[in-house]
């Protein structure tokens, strides 16, 4: 089920309405079920493979509690087997072939093409991971064992995260599952806003967006000067951020309607100082996720356990440079079985090197947030090309684009899309200003802020209202 | 939240549910008042024409030989299958010229009606199909399309140099990515297997977007969404109030931009290239499917500078030239066909109420003349006799 449908509006309404007026205990069933039917809606034959990942970690949690270290490591082997088999079997087995063929042919090893027609599970690489975490965290007994098998399954199969994240650590959520909570008004409202404020981000802009980036990105290279390239990397940058950042708030807004608080997924990541201060504002469960659970134990390093913060303790212990280039590569193949993706993790892997190997040199640099800024943006942006592009050879052709002068003598795109960057920019800029700077600080004490959110509300309601329509898929529901 | 409000007691007890409540509220009033002297359905391509352009509807006794899109193509097929005659066919594509009269007075007639009227005595059936700003992509896929579904023998192709700044299938031809016979002639050429993976999108189990109309997800959708219309008027309107933001955000950019008819119109040189490639592959599988082809370049106001870059423009009319020969076709630059007394105006592209100098449209008259020069032409190259 997507979340920008009147069949995801009917289904939470539904779920709100009955968690808040049946009894404590019938209230986890609920959850499941809402969560199998939002699940099911999709496509109902994966459900078993979903309850069956559920269920195996959570039996594995169970029987870790009394046993000796080596028979819970077997027990934490096979729960990683088993979950990365899972994964990789739905999600790289074809790009793994197709690679291997590929290779023998170079070798003149003829070997027939094998077809397969695997579909990948809507999710899968979500709620993987969050099982994954949590067997781990039991392993290192950072947690207790769930003994609930619905209260586990509500964990993992908790709706408005299910498909896309964030990416929930157990100790974060189960305790507010199991904590009886009474109803408030504040919920529902802190919820409905940040849903609103989701669809709007979702089915006003980045909707509105995704014609102009396919259009961009569909064009003949050798037709596009660098400046389209620059135009058409920061588009489709703002086309996934609203889309992601959009999706993250109604998963964040539907959770507290029923009184659970998710960790907050994105902090205006394109205002970030450094490649790495970009990582601690982008898609933050998952970066910290890949922080405690590969970076971290590579490096031989405690985990931190929270789906907040960022690598800075990794970053100051050791300076490994080749667990950093093995997982970014992991990280970026995490987001798709295709070479750009791993191109687009170690082009990240080599800024944050090139940054921590520069850090020392601009410490006492003035203005060195919005020096940091001004670089930071342009690469970040750049990064985009090879997550977009549909092969690595389009990739470095757009990038050699950028990085020759001639290519900056004309323009080839439709003035729209120049403009709508543009004002698209201004937008965050301004919108980021006026949140950190002024509400923080000042407007939020007097009746100004009160008139100004009504405003601001009414804005939101009206363009969502007009556009809500289920177009579009999240461009994460690949992943 | 208490601390914050100590210096205006008076909104102690106002927070955050309250602002969001009014702000819904607020916005559901504008919504109503926006909404509340419009009763119909808005055509915005008659808006954009104005009172003086009319979008006139292609009929010839009865019969409709004249659609606009997929959405009223079925009703054109009907016509030809029923009261057709096995006819053989000539296909007629166009852009809004095809079926706009401007300084339109009742009774009038549009090129196609008096060229079906002509080549009907040749024996011959003439269908139409022309959309506003219709890209030479379209062209191709509705041609992939018909090619199949009609004898088509004849085919008559204007190109039209602002039409070649524009990209993208519009959503009424969607369909035509699902049927498989289409696709089978789309997918024979580079630029229609883009088309074909730009306009399929895929979920990712790899289903069909389009055709998991079906699912349960999409058939729940959309029960909804009926159910929604016929009970609110609110809901119903949105696709107006979504037309009539695109429409003043248009004006707004002109105006800002202050750009008007006779502004440069510059080639845009990817989508040109698109453009010119689905030429090529519409030209090919009319070839292979024994259609001949008469292309023309459309007529276009010329007592006042064009809106064109010369130099581009002259290229546009070169490269045109090199297809026509590349594919052995028949070919008529018409650009001077219609005189200067036979264009009009239509309404402000930009804020105010200024009528604007029309380029692309003209009267009943200039539509006669389109019809009995096409005619002329292609009766000469063409024996429709036989």
């Amino acid at each position: 089920m997507v979340f920008n449908s009147l069949t995801y509006l009917l289904l939470l309404s539904t779920v709100v309405f009955l968690f808040w007026n049946i009894s404590y205990y019938y209230r986890f069933y609920l959850i499941f079920l809402s969560s199998l039917t939002f699940y099911g809606f999709w496509k109902i034959e994966f459900i078993p493979l979903l309850l069956f990942s559920t269920f195996l970690d959570w039996w594995i949690g169970l029987n870790m509690v009394n046993l000796n270290d080596k028979k819970r490591k077997n027990l934490l082997i096979l729960s990683l087997s088993v979950n990365l088999g899972i994964l990789f079997f739905f999600k790289y087995l074809i790009f793994f072939t197709e690679n291997t063929i590929g290779l023998f042919n170079i070798f003149d090893v003829k070997l027939d093409p094998i077809i397969f027609k695997i579909i990948l599970p809507l999710g899968i690489s979500f709620y993987t991971f969050q099982t994954i975490s949590y067997t781990v965290d039991v392993y290192k007994k950072s947690i207790k064992p769930e003994k609930s098998f619905i209260i586990y399954a509500c964990y993992v199969t908790f709706f408005p995260q299910l498909i896309a994240g964030p990416i929930l650590r157990a100790k974060e959520v189960i305790s507010q599952f199991k904590r009886f909570n009474y109803f408030k008004w504040n919920y529902i409202t802190q919820g409905l806003r940040r849903i609103l404020y989701g669809l709007f981000l979702k089915v006003v802009i980045a909707d509105n967006i995704a014609p102009l980036v396919d259009s961009g990105f569909g064009l003949p290279i050798s037709e596009i000067s660098a400046l389209d390239v620059w135009t058409l990397a920061f588009l489709f940058g703002f086309q996934i951020y609203f889309d992601f950042c959009g999706y993250s708030h109604i998963a964040l807004g539907s959770a507290k309607m029923i009184g659970i608080t998710f960790p907050e997924n994105f902090n205006f990541p394109y205002m970030a100082s450094s490649p790495k201060d970009f990582w601690r504002r982008w898609h933050i469960s998952l970066s910290s996720w890949v922080r405690d659970y590969i970076y971290f134990p590579l490096l031989k390093i405690k985990i931190h356990n929270s789906s907040v913060g960022g690598l800075e303790k990794a970053t100051s212990n050791k300076n490994d440079q080749i667990t950093l280039f093995i997982t970014w590569s992991l990280m970026g193949l995490w987001h798709g079985a295709n070479w750009t993706f791993l191109i687009w993790g170690l082009y990240h892997a080599f800024f944050i090197l090139i940054y921590r190997l520069t850090r020392p040199l601009t410490n006492n640099l003035k203005n060195k947030n919005i020096l940091g800024w001004l670089f930071t943006l342009p690469i970040i942006m750049l990064s985009w090309i090879p997550f977009r592009s549909n092969s690595i050879e389009t990739s470095f052709q757009m990038w050699i684009k950028v990085i020759n002068p001639i290519n900056y003598s004309y323009l080839g795109l439709h003035e729209n899309i120049y403009i709508v960057t543009l004002l698209i920019a201004l937008g965050i800029l301004i919108t980021y200003y006026v949140k950190e700077k002024t509400i923080k600080k000042k407007l939020s004490k007097n009746v100004l802020f009160f008139i100004g959110d009504i405003v601001f509300i009414s804005f939101l309601f009206y363009f969502t209202f007009i556009f809500l329509r289920p177009i579009n898929q999240f461009i994460y529901f690949q992943f | 939240m208490e601390k914050n409000y100590k210096n205006f007691p008076f909104i102690k007890s106002l927070n955050n549910n309250i602002s969001f409540l009014f702000g819904i509220i607020f916005s559901l009033l504008i919504l109503y008042l926006v909404t509340f002297q419009s009763s119909s359905k808005k055509n915005f391509e008659e808006l954009a024409l104005g009172q003086t352009t009319k979008s006139v509807s292609g009929e010839f006794e009865d019969l409709k030989i004249h659609c606009y899109d997929l959405s009223d193509y079925q009703e054109c097929l009907y016509d030809y299958y029923n009261f057709g005659d096995n006819k053989p066919v000539i296909l007629w594509l166009g852009n809004s010229q095809l079926h706009s009269i401007n300084e339109y007075s009742k009774g009038q007639k549009i090129a196609s009606n008096k060229l079906f009227s002509l080549v009907k005595k040749k024996n011959h059936y003439l269908l139409t199909l022309s959309q506003s700003n219709a890209n030479l992509q379209e062209h191709f896929i509705i041609l992939s399309h018909l090619i199949k579904k009609l004898p088509i023998k004849y085919l008559i192709l204007p190109v039209v140099f602002d039409d070649l700044r524009e990209d993208n299938i519009r959503d009424a031809l969607q369909d035509i990515f699902l049927d498989d016979s289409s696709l089978k002639f789309i997918n024979k050429s580079e630029i229609g297997k883009n088309l074909i993976k730009s306009n399929i999108k895929s979920d990712n189990s790899g289903n069909d977007l389009n055709k998991s109309k079906s699912s349960l997800q999409e058939n729940f959708e959309l029960l909804l969404n009926q159910n929604l219309e016929k009970k609110w008027s609110l809901w119903l309107k949105r696709p107006d109030l979504r037309g009539d933001l695109f429409n003043n955000l248009y004006k707004l950019r002109n105006f800002v931009l202050n750009i008007g008819p006779t502004t440069t119109r510059k080639i845009l040189p990817g989508r040109y290239k698109k453009n010119l490639a689905a030429l090529n592959s519409l030209l090919k599988i009319s070839s292979e499917n024994s259609i001949k082809t008469f292309m023309y370049i459309v007529p276009i106001r010329n007592d006042i500078k064009i809106p064109y870059n010369i130099l581009e423009y002259n290229k546009f009319k070169k490269d045109i030239k090199k297809i026509v020969v590349a594919n052995d076709i028949e070919f008529q630059n018409l650009e001077n066909l219609i005189p200067n007394t036979m264009w009009g105006k239509k309404p402000s592209t930009t804020l105010g109420n200024k009528n604007e100098i029309d380029f692309m449209h003209f009267n009943s008259d200039a539509h006669k003349i389109l019809a009995n020069s096409i005619f002329l032409e292609i009766t000469n190259i063409w024996d429709l006799d036989r």
